[in-house]
């Protein structure tokens, strides 16, 4: 009888607790376009696996009379889950119980579960939806920020860290995404700054909306900050899904097998690539003919696209794929996409996926913008974050590889295990014209019709040398493919690198060109 | 022909769906601008100009003197003006779906300019003479006049940004030739302060 009365009492306290910020402040989320915390977190997980943490923790705040108030759950929701049956941890931020604000308690809750994920070795999935620090609670909220970081860092490439931008996310409270794997947003929803409209104004008196100052739009787009990009809540669930059925579940695991499928019969490889080195195409077709029943998914689609990167399976395996997209700015190397390039390369490194790089591009983007914005420094980032990993690195040559950028790319020299090329490849120093024109200057500038010279030396050049077998003659080029073997050619590569070893010498940790 | 044709459509498909407003109204300006174009050669290039800001049009004319200097590079090829009207009407296109020939190593490739690209500021040497505001904030001080001589480290104005009253002081010995500030005014980052000579 008596544990009866008890479970009551535990009904009426969970009653309270799961009531969050009250009616009229979820009525409020919900006008907003947003959906209150427990049901995103409902929305992530399979049905019915989500098991709260710490629903009673109460905050110790005295000052300002916060001893007389009771914020239910201290405005974040913990606790653990299945998505495809896999255990997740989870938090979520509740927006309706004092603005989500951060205070003491509040973060320890996410601590907790963060070192959880650790000790478990399963993803953590963090939804922030928060107006900031606590003020209230001093410096006590400012520590709770900085023990999040800590574990980011300590977590990163350890477990999968996800982090869902679903509300305000400002002021030192955007660090721990910007630690975390990935960043997804929600367009009119997501907003990310350091400093807010507000202290822009009354600082120095430009004017800017939330939205166009870190909306979703400016992170996908501008900054890079932001990974993937949703037109709603419910979409970027789906996303969240897909992406977890790719990664592995902590590093000393692989991604899941799934059954192997053929790509999609629409996607022709041999049709793709046009045979004049100047025309452009779409990368992501190639990729699509390729990796299995053509499901690539992109990461960073608006930012820097001319580097595409992303995950998809082969042999039902998972591998990430970096390559040069000659449809935008033909494919350069600049500061965003050696950036954007870097850190997936490491990413992939980390938690055991092989790298596939697909190279056709001209070199690196010329221009003062670019050198003065350290252009030397960032793509160094990309010829470190090769050299560095030991995953199984597989390289196809599809058409232009010149200069440093044939080198940047995952070349044989940086450590490639596999380097294939099509018969359309161009490994050369630098394009035909302006090698044409140092070489032969003297012929050219001694010529009768100095035009005509040029253009025959640029076609003996590129005769002699636009194609892969110079390359394939000092053995920088395991094989030259035909375009149609390329899928059949990368299974095998992966299948005979299954336990690939490479050592590094030791070391605390190198020095890379952040 | 062929190639452009089995491109074109499928990028654009997915691009669309991401445009921002104002891509869409540059889209209209474009529209109203092709239209009377339509007949020349340069469509493409010249409905770009049209939509551009000020900045990507130099940078235009400058791409054209490069391209007549070197006589290396036809002007826009017609090929590629045909092929794009099979695949989309010119006037539709917005600057960052038009194919742009794009130099790279003394080569030019076709392909689409990103949007960064396309809004990047020319480089302009610093002038030794102008005084910039190296951080936005307010003028709260004034010690000198237009005329006045000043010996290199003398303090000119004092600049309050961040919480911090910062000096501004003469880099040479020399004449204050313009004073671009009031008190009290708000100054954004690079605007002019002083001009000395």
């Amino acid at each position: 009888m008596s544990i009866r009365r008890k479970t009551k009492e535990l009904q009426d306290r969970m009653n309270i607790a799961l009531s969050g910020g009250g009616e009229k402040a979820i009525e409020k989320q919900v006008a907003m376009g947003k959906l209150p915390a427990r049901e995103r977190v409902e929305a992530i997980l399979d049905n019915g696996t989500f098991h709260e943490y710490d629903l009673f923790v109460e905050h110790q705040a005295k000052e300002f009379d916060m001893d007389k108030k009771i914020l239910n759950a201290d405005g974040v929701i913990t606790g653990t889950g299945t998505i495809y049956g896999h255990s997740v941890c989870i938090y979520a931020q509740d927006f309706t119980v004092a603005g989500g604000s951060l205070g003491l308690a509040h973060a320890r809750k996410i601590t907790k579960i963060m070192d959880h994920a650790m000790k478990l070795g399963i993803p953590i999935i963090g939804i922030n939806d928060s107006g900031g620090a606590r003020i209230q609670e001093g410096v006590n909220s400012l520590a709770g920020y900085g023990e999040i970081f800590f574990r980011n860092t300590l977590a990163s490439g350890v477990i999968p860290q996800i982090s869902v931008i679903l509300g305000p996310c400002a002021g030192g409270a955007v660090y721990s995404p910007a630690l975390t794997d990935f960043v997804f947003v929600v367009d009119k929803i997501s907003k990310m700054f350091i400093t807010g409209p507000e202290v822009i104004k009354t600082v120095l008196g430009e004017e800017i909306s939330m939205d166009d100052l870190g909306g979703a739009r400016v992170h996908t787009e501008i900054t890079g900050n932001a990974h993937f990009y949703a037109e709603t809540e419910l979409e970027c669930f789906e996303q969240i899904k897909k992406l977890v059925t790719f990664v592995p579940w902590n590093n000393k695991k692989k991604a899941d097998k799934f059954p192997t499928r053929k790509p999609r019969s629409k996607f022709k490889i041999d049709g793709i690539i046009p045979t004049d080195s100047k025309q452009p195409y779409d990368v992501r077709d190639v990729i699509n003919s390729i990796v299995d029943d053509s499901d690539f998914l992109e990461i960073q689609e608006g930012w820097a696209p001319n580097m595409v990167i992303g995950l998809a399976r082969l042999n039902g395996d998972t591998v990430g794929f970096v390559a040069n997209q000659p449809l935008v700015m033909a494919g350069v190397l600049d500061v965003d996409s050696s950036d954007k390039a870097a850190r997936f390369i490491r990413y992939c490194d980390a938690f055991n996926i092989p790298i596939i790089t697909l190279v056709d591009l001209p070199g690196y983007l010329p221009g003062i913008d670019q050198e003065h914005a350290g252009v030397i420094r960032h793509g160094a980032k990309v010829l470190y974050s090769y050299s560095e990993a030991t995953v199984t690195k597989i390289t196809v040559i599809l058409r232009k590889a010149y200069g440093g950028g044939y080198i940047a790319m995952n070349s044989r020299h940086l450590g490639a295990d596999f380097v294939l090329a099509w018969p359309s490849a161009e490994i050369a120093v630098m394009g035909p014209e302006g090698a044409a024109n140092i070489i032969f200057r003297k012929e050219i500038a001694e010529a009768e019709n100095p035009e005509e010279m040029r253009k025959l030396k640029v076609k003996e050049y590129k005769k002699r040398f636009a194609n892969p077998y110079a390359a394939a003659a000092y053995g920088y080029i395991d094989a030259v493919i035909d375009p149609t073997e390329t899928r059949s050619y990368l299974m095998h590569a992966l299948d005979v690198s299954k336990n690939k070893q490479e050592l590094r010498p030791w070391k605390k940790h190198g020095i890379p060109p952040f | 022909m062929k190639i452009s044709k089995k491109i074109v459509p499928s990028s654009l498909k997915r691009r669309r769906s991401r445009e921002t407003k104002e891509e869409i109204v540059e889209k209209k300006v474009e529209k109203s601008a092709g239209k009377d174009a339509v007949e020349l050669k340069e469509v493409p290039k010249a409905a770009q100009n049209e939509s551009g800001s000020a900045d990507t049009l130099k940078e235009e004319k400058q791409h054209d003197a490069k391209k007549a200097e070197s006589s290396k590079e036809k002007p826009v090829s017609v090929k590629n003006i045909r092929s794009k009207k099979t695949s989309d009407t010119v006037e539709e296109v917005s600057p960052l779906k038009q194919l742009i020939q794009f130099g790279v190593g003394y080569s030019k490739y076709s392909t689409y300019p990103s949007k960064k690209f396309l809004a990047r500021k020319l480089f302009v040497p610093a002038n030794p003479n102008q005084l910039l505001a190296f951080i936005p904030g307010t003028i709260v001080d004034i010690r000198v006049a237009e005329g006045d001589k000043v010996k290199a480290g003398a303090i000119l104005l004092i600049l309050d940004a961040m919480k911090m009253r910062n000096k501004i002081f003469a880099p040479f010995d020399g004449i204050v030739k313009i004073l671009n500030v009031e008190l009290g005014q708000n100054v954004k980052k690079n605007e002019l302060l002083v001009e000395m000579q």
